[in-house]
């Protein structure tokens, strides 16, 4: 018997056998060993997707993002536990609404609501921030992709801003009238915005009236389609007016009279889009006295 | 070469009903009306007056899975001793399921909004795998050698698609996509890579020495590109000394006699697919676009810097075999150190996602014992009875975290405890005979309403302390009767409290309680284990929560459960013949048959919970014949 070591001859032995055979799968395995792994384990993003990578770089997709946010706070339903649970059942606790026992049994929290049955101790309330907070999430990341985009045309870059500043002041606007001192979140770093401690409300309105301001020197004066460029009669993408008047509202809120009143009248002025509606239409959509 | 076609039609409603049984109101109308229709109790408006469970039943949930599995292993001996091999396998797993709310599902108040709903899903995943390996067995000195290089190169591809379908006009279009008014869908792909190469080396000196040596290279399509291969490597030593001729003389009871111990580590990739890119997708279940445009948001934090957990093995072991093997015992040591832990890392909501993806800048150990014994005890002619037994001692501790006290969990772990299962706990003392609520001790042992959750708690372990089975073989001629036992020593949650508090306005739902509740106080000078019940929430309502986190909450939830029995009888050979067949049986088989527990709280010990259906007692009659 053979000793220890592998014998030059025996390897020679198994090279020559395999050249002799042309063995192709042996030289396959070998081929696949040397030209290393890593095209085999890359994967592009899904065709179903779109990411960071590329989102900001059409208009469409651009356009999308924000269309997004717009389609999510719209359709999420009555009772849904952000923006829009807001009417809902701040409604239901000021008795502007009553509810229809007579063709149905009602539970559950719109009854806690209705009947004044909620403190923040218990489990009965709706924890409207954790609903909002995704959403300035989403602006977020919408203004760093925007503002760090090259690729888009100007007007819809501009557009998109002004929609997103707007979007943003218009969700701190009702969480600091909800909550009083919020988290003053305006970046999309988990690391930092982790550990935000909540900001004076004082400081929360004058980053509202700060991108209210932003948001006025950046959206278009007209009503856009989903191009956000071409004009539209649809009402549903906030412009300028929408701005002035959210400014406007922000100020009363504030005790600011004066500026209330000089952002109210702007809009009040622009008699060629907005005017006051019988109440029957009032209601209705793309009516005069809707300004988004 | 191997293939296998699965086919599965399944239509087993889906709804869990325990949870149900638990909120039924005891005087809450019959479930049922006298034709068997369901009970609505409707009010003279025609709207029904309360939400019958059985509603849920209405909705019909089909699912058909198709699964082709197919392998094939192809080897080419190039010279004596140097074999080389391939595996190849592929499966296709196609699933299509729909859910369909007719009419009747719909409560009657609701009738004049409702509508027929049906939600149709369709999976398909695809997956390959290819592992090609060199095999180099040789004889060195006085051992064999075996060398073994290999890679393997493995591709899954997943298809989601889900259809909404709303507003039809009949329930027997149902499942018809096309018959509805609303359809909404969405659409996802998953490709998952995976490749490895590896290489071991064992030598294996007179059956008495062995070393064994393993190295790999893993990659995984799941971490960004800075990320994705890791190398693992692991030693193993392996000594059988019963061969040894000094023990041999000494020892003759001794059949066998092996130490062994390995150190080594292992990776792991289990995280969802594309963690570590930012992706958009569009929001699911919008009737109506917005603007009819085209919609998208981001998905959730991306984490490019996602890479391989690993976790460091060290195993030693003995295995012992007496009397010619009859009684053959394993024990074995193991503590796994895992770093890098992939799990989703909790943020809070202001972040705008709850978690992301990462790996958990920590060092966790889980260490223990396992024993295992098997013995022939008795081998007669036409007897033979076997019995196993085994046991395993898991204990889990934190070894390190990096900047731990600002991070998500500081609250939650703390080093050189254990990591799962440890529950911190305010001390319980009774019930105040005078106002009815619950007090507790504080840490001087002072009696308190309001312990402090920093220097009044203890903890509690909820991890099983060991757990094991116990198993009888016994056959007589063509009988087998089989007994297995299991057995699990912990602490669980015991529902002390009871459920959500009862007359209490809450959004939550209403259960039944306990019927030790019964007892609780009611008056002053009342002795009870349970203070009274508030409808509001005040003083009463705080230490009822504080009681719900006490050790008063936590009891013995050990157990022994009969896991299986069952009796088998295999037909005589000459029966067989007669009929033609390869073999026959017969068999009764009963699972979960008996339980021994001194648990009082969730509905079963094994599955802790008071609300979930626990394992089901089963029994199975069957008859097997091979043709």
């Amino acid at each position: 018997m053979n000793t220890i070591s592998l014998n030059k001859n025996l390897f020679m032995q198994i090279i020559f056998k395999i050249y002799r055979i042309r063995f192709i799968l042996c030289s396959l395995l070998l081929s696949l060993c040397i030209t290393g792994c890593s095209k085999l384990v890359e994967t592009d993003s899904p065709y179903t997707s779109t990411n960071a990578g590329n989102v900001y770089t059409t208009d469409a997709t651009a356009v999308a993002v924000l269309t997004g946010i717009y389609t999510q706070i719209s359709s999420t339903s009555s009772s849904g536990i952000s923006i829009s649970g807001i009417s809902l059942y701040g409604g239901l606790s000021a008795d502007e609404f009553s509810l229809n026992i007579a063709t149905g049994f009602v539970f559950g929290t719109i009854a806690c609501y209705k009947n004044a049955q909620t403190s923040l101790s218990a489990s009965n309330t709706i924890d409207m921030w954790s609903g909002i907070y995704p959403y300035i999430f989403d602006v977020n990341v919408a203004i760093e992709g925007l503002n760090a985009s090259n690729s888009l045309t100007p007007a819809v870059k501009q557009q998109l801003l002004g929609e997103a500043k707007f979007m943003r002041a218009f969700f701190y606007f009702y969480l600091t009238n909800l909550y009083g001192d919020v988290p003053l979140v305006l970046s999309t770093d988990y690391t930092k915005t982790a550990t935000v401690p909540r900001a004076a409300k004082a400081q929360v309105y004058s980053q509202i009236i700060q991108d209210l301001k932003d948001a006025q020197g950046l959206l278009s004066s007209k009503y856009v389609d989903v191009s956000v460029i071409a004009n539209s009669t649809e009402r549903t993408r906030p412009n300028l007016w929408a701005a002035t008047a959210l400014l406007a509202r922000v100020y009363l809120y504030m005790g600011d009279y004066s500026n209330a009143e000089t952002q109210a009248t702007m809009v009040i002025n622009n008699s060629s889009l907005y005017s006051i509606n019988t109440l029957a239409s009032a209601f209705l959509k793309n009516n005069s006295e809707a300004a988004w | 070469m191997s293939g296998n076609y699965l086919v599965d039609n399944n239509q087993l409603p889906s709804f869990d009903f325990t949870n149900a049984a638990l909120q039924l109101a005891p005087d809450a109308p019959a479930l049922y009306n006298p034709d068997g229709s369901i009970n609505w109790q409707l009010n003279a408006a025609g709207a029904n007056t309360w939400l019958n469970p059985l509603v849920n039943i209405k909705k019909i949930y089909t699912s058909k899975v198709n699964n082709f599995i197919s392998n094939a292993v192809i080897s080419y001996r190039i010279i004596p001793g140097l074999e080389l091999k391939s595996s190849f396998g592929y499966t296709n797993l196609v699933q299509s399921e729909t859910i369909v709310a007719p009419l009747s599902s719909i409560q009657p108040s609701q009738l004049s909004t409702g509508q027929r709903t049906a939600i149709y899903g369709n999976t398909n995943v695809n997956s390959w795998v290819i592992e090609p390996q060199l095999n180099f067995k040789r004889n060195v000195a006085n051992g064999k050698l075996e060398i073994l290089v290999g890679t393997t190169i493995q591709q899954s591809n997943s298809t989601l698609q889900q259809l909404n379908g709303s507003g039809y006009n009949n329930d027997a279009v149902l499942q018809n996509i096309g018959a509805a008014a609303i359809i909404t869908g969405s659409g996802r792909e998953y490709i998952y890579k995976y490749n490895a190469l590896f290489g071991r080396l064992n030598y294996n000196w007179s059956d008495k020495y062995i070393i064994d040596l393993t190295a790999r290279r893993d990659g995984s399509s799941r971490f960004g590109s800075a990320n994705e291969f890791h190398n693992f490597g692991a030693v193993g030593l392996g000594w059988v000394f019963s061969d040894e001729a000094f023990l041999k003389r000494n020892l003759s009871f001794l059949s066998f006699g092996k130490v062994r111990g390995s150190y080594g580590t292992t990776g792991s990739d289990q995280i969802g697919d594309y963690q570590f890119l930012a992706l958009y997708n569009g929001p699911f279940g919008i009737g109506v676009p917005y603007q009819g445009g085209t919609a998208l948001l981001p998905n959730g934090f991306a984490n490019p810097n996602l890479q391989w957990e690993a976790t460091n093995k060290l195993q030693f072991g003995l295995d012992l075999g007496f009397l010619k093997d009859r009684i053959l015992i394993n024990a074995t040591y193991y503590r796994n150190r895992s770093s890098n832990q992939l799990l989703k890392y909790n943020l809070p909501i202001n972040t705008g996602f709850s978690f992301v993806s990462a790996n958990l800048p920590a060092t966790i150990q889980n260490s223990g014992m396992e024993l295992t014994l098997n013995a022939v005890t008795i081998k007669a002619k036409n007897f033979t009875w076997t019995s196993s037994f085994n046991i395993t001692t898991p204990y889990n501790k934190l070894i390190s975290f990096t900047n731990l006290s600002t991070s998500s969990y500081a609250s939650t772990y703390t080093i050189g405890k254990p990591f799962i299962g440890l529950t911190p706990v305010y001390r319980y003392a009774g019930v105040n005979a005078t106002t009815g609520q619950y007090q507790f001790y504080d840490s001087k042992g002072n009696l308190t309403y309001s312990p402090s959750s920093v220097t009044d708690r203890d903890t509690v372990y909820t991890t099983p302390k060991f757990y094991g089975g116990f198993e009888n073989k016994f056959s007589y001629k063509g009988f087998e009767l089989d007994i297995l036992f299991q057995f699990v020593n912990q602490i669980a949650n015991n529902f002390f409290t009871g459920y959500t508090l009862p007359g209490y306005y809450s959004t939550l739902a209403h259960y039944n309680q306990p019927t030790y509740l019964l007892d609780r106080w009611q008056k002053p000078g009342d002795i009870s284990d349970h203070q009274r019940f508030t409808s509001i929430v005040n003083s009463t309502y705080t230490q009822r929560s504080l009681a719900t986190l006490s050790n008063a909450a936590y009891t013995d939830a050990s157990y022994i459960r009969l896991k299986n029995l069952s009796l088998s009888w295999q037909f005589p050979k000459s029966w067989v013949e007669k009929a033609y067949f390869k073999a026959g049986r017969i068999f009764i088989q009963g699972q979960n048959l008996f339980t021994i527990t001194k648990y009082k709280g969730g509905l079963d010990p094994e599955n802790l919970s008071s609300s979930v259906l626990p394992p089901l007692r089963v029994l199975t009659i069957g008859l097997q014949v091979s043709l």
